[in-house]
């Protein structure tokens, strides 16, 4: 079928703000519903530039390639785990409404070598004022790990954007490539779990949980010293089912407080009095305060210096000192 | 005050100093600021701190008194809904009448003013400072009027050279004197200490919002709600009924919950205490001590058992005469030791 490329520009040209706007907006609320689940991923949108869009329409022979092109917005979610992918995936479906997804990890038969990412075609809810005049277009999100991502663009590079076919011999060597990212993402997780499951590792994964809900409320480095040695002393207030039921208990706990630890972390951004403030296991020390201030008082007086927890406590609004 | 003081925000402060007001007259006159203190992130944070920990600590409920003589509910309750009194004028009125209130011993002091929210209710705070010898408080002029500049109010603040020691905070919950949620505490009294009848009544123009004596009697009866119906172990149920029963028969005029349970209960059972306290709507600080209403309940410990024995005991008597034993079984073995007076036939 011959395409009108003239009217096709004309119209993208025209609309491409809005495409613009659209894919701001999905990374916009994919950014921040991963720091508020404190996933670590990098998010980035665009709309396609128009030069893309009329070789796309010509490239591929649609019947109707207004219609049949979806990426012309587009937002790329990059993990450090393959893991969170899943997690993205969750998310993705919690904050749009899901016109297409497709996993490549669980489509492509298991003797072919291929890009593994996750898509999605998404709109904004309309019911969603924010999002009016958006409810009728569509973006395409990709969701992939840093290795997935290598790929897609090295792959872009070597085997679809040159003007003349690659050999054969570059092919296969991207295949190899291919193969080889694969293995690293495997052992990634493979070698992340065995750390994991290694014996004397609650507390550094109660501080791996204490960080992820950390960044999502205050973007600070921190001391990672002084946060075991501090958790060192906490993790006794707990007893080991508490201890195991942790991640759960300081979700529940953030998502209780969430407004109160925002004021907190707001006001105390220009405040160094208090280093523990800019620490992840501040979190934990509310949560103590909260739950048990009697036990946290007892173990803190004898490991840890007692004015930061007083001052602490001023902070939480439950008092220790009696 | 139920109010949860962590999301206390400090939101304006004006700092005026209230000399010693000798009972002769012949004293110096209060220096009043014409303007607010302009504030830093952490001046802000240190008044946030002190009004949540002071109160936190050691609270009294109070309400305004509808008989007092004192300007501070009007100028509280125009502040929090009319606004016709501006904020600078509302803090030198009610320093001024301090000033009037601190007659002889009081010491001399900075009277803080803070507009406040917490959560989404708005608030007044009023604090009593007391800065260290030497330390001067110094206006600077501003092409507004004098105040404090912030960094000597940083300097005062922060340096630990000054100290909080009363607080008054009203929070609004609608728009009468009676919906006014306040709190009040005096630290300088310390443990036995209550709020100076100066602070509290004369220049906050307040009363407790509960008399002790009905305090101290729902007290009792929570306590020993929480030691029948939460603690298994006999021996601890024995022990925690002493606690109880000293503590109100203590020379002490103020009850501090927390240190109550801090003293005398195991640690796994002082959050569960503390929560039954709270259920109880009782003040999880301190209340003046009242025995007048429980006084028939202080002398004797009774314990009854399923059989329908029943033993009377002195609190000095237990762990002396009186032994007491949880044996494996569930059951409890009470051994008494003495010599026997006498025995009476009894319904």
């Amino acid at each position: 079928m011959l395409v009108d490329l003239e009217s096709l520009r004309l119209r993208y040209q025209a609309e491409r703000p809005a495409y613009v706007a659209l894919a701001d907006e999905v990374a916009g609320r994919v950014r921040a519903a991963t720091r508020r689940r404190g996933l670590v991923c990098d998010v980035n949108g665009r709309a396609k530039d128009i030069a893309s869009f009329l070789k796309k329409a010509l490239r591929k022979d649609y019947a109707s390639p207004w219609d049949d092109i979806h990426d012309k917005a587009g937002v790329r979610v990059v993990t450090v785990y393959e893991s969170q992918v899943d997690e993205v995936e969750d998310l993705v479906r919690d904050l749009f409404v899901v016109h297409h997804h497709e996993d490549k990890r669980r489509s492509i038969a298991p003797d072919t070598l291929s890009y593994l990412g996750v898509h999605f075609e998404v709109s904004v809810p309309p019911a969603d004022p924010a999002a009016s005049g958006e409810a009728e277009r569509l973006c395409e999100i990709q969701v992939h790990t840093r290795a997935q991502n290598l790929w897609a663009t090295v792959s872009h590079e070597l085997l679809y954007k040159p003007a003349q076919e690659p050999p054969a011999e570059v092919t296969r060597s991207i295949y190899r490539l291919m193969a080889l990212l694969e293995l690293f993402d495997g052992e990634v997780a493979r070698g992340r779990r065995q750390i994991r499951d290694l014996p004397g590792y609650e507390e550094a994964r109660m501080l791996e949980t204490l960080e992820r809900h950390f960044y999502a409320l205050a973007a600070r480095p921190t001391d990672i010293e002084l946060s075991r040695h501090v958790l060192g002393a906490l993790a006794l207030t707990l007893g080991a089912e508490e201890v195991a039921a942790y991640e759960t208990t300081l979700a529940e706990f953030v998502e209780a407080n969430r407004e109160k630890l925002e004021e907190i972390f707001t006001d105390y951004a220009d405040d160094d009095r208090n280093p523990l403030l800019s620490q992840p296991e501040c979190l934990l020390v509310f949560e103590r305060l909260n739950a048990d201030p009697f036990r946290l008082a007892q173990v803190w007086d004898e490991r840890l210096p007692p004015g930061l927890l007083r001052s602490l406590s001023d902070v939480w609004g439950v008092p220790v000192d009696y | 005050m139920s109010r949860d003081l962590g999301r206390l925000r400090v939101k304006r402060v004006i700092v005026h100093e209230v000399p010693y007001h000798l009972a002769s007259g012949a004293s110096a006159e209060p220096v009043l600021s014409e303007v607010e203190s302009p504030l830093s992130a952490e001046v802000r944070n240190f008044f946030r701190e002190k009004i949540a920990g002071s109160l936190g600590s050691a609270a009294y409920d109070v309400e305004f008194d509808a008989s007092t003589t004192s300007p501070l509910p009007r100028l509280v309750l125009d502040n929090l809904t009319a606004k016709t009194t501006s904020f600078v004028a509302m803090s030198q009125e009610m320093a001024r009448h301090l000033y009037v209130c601190q007659k002889g011993n009081s010491p001399e002091g900075l009277l803080t003013v803070c507009e406040v929210d917490v959560a989404d209710c708005h608030g007044v705070a009023i604090l009593k400072l007391e800065r260290e010898q030497g330390a001067r408080v110094e206006l600077a002029d501003t092409p507004a009027g004098r105040t404090l500049s912030v960094q000597h109010l940083r300097d005062l603040m922060l340096t630990e050279r000054t100290k909080v020691f009363k607080v008054g905070l009203f929070l609004q919950t609608g728009a009468d004197l009676d919906s006014i949620d306040g709190a009040a505490c005096d630290t300088q009294k310390g443990y036995d200490g209550t709020v100076a009848h100066f602070f509290l009544e004369q220049f906050l123009g307040c009363r407790l919002r509960e008399q002790p004596e009905l305090t101290t009697k729902r007290f009792f009866e929570a306590t020993e709600r929480f030691i029948n119906e939460e603690v298994s172990e006999p021996e601890k149920k024995a022990q925690y009924q002493v606690a109880l029963l000293a503590e109100l028969n203590g020379t002490r005029d103020k009850v501090s919950v927390r240190a109550f349970a801090n003293n005398n209960f195991a640690v796994e059972d002082r959050q569960a205490f503390m929560d039954q306290m709270d259920q109880a709507q009782l003040p999880k600080t301190g209340f003046d001590k009242d025995t007048h209403l429980v006084r028939a309940h202080l002398r004797r410990i009774q314990m009854a058992f399923e059989s329908g024995v029943a033993v009377l005991a002195s609190p000095e008597n237990i762990g002396e005469q009186v032994l007491i034993t949880d044996l494996p079984n569930g059951q409890t073995r009470v051994e008494v030791t003495d010599r026997l007076r006498k025995m009476t036939g009894r319904n």
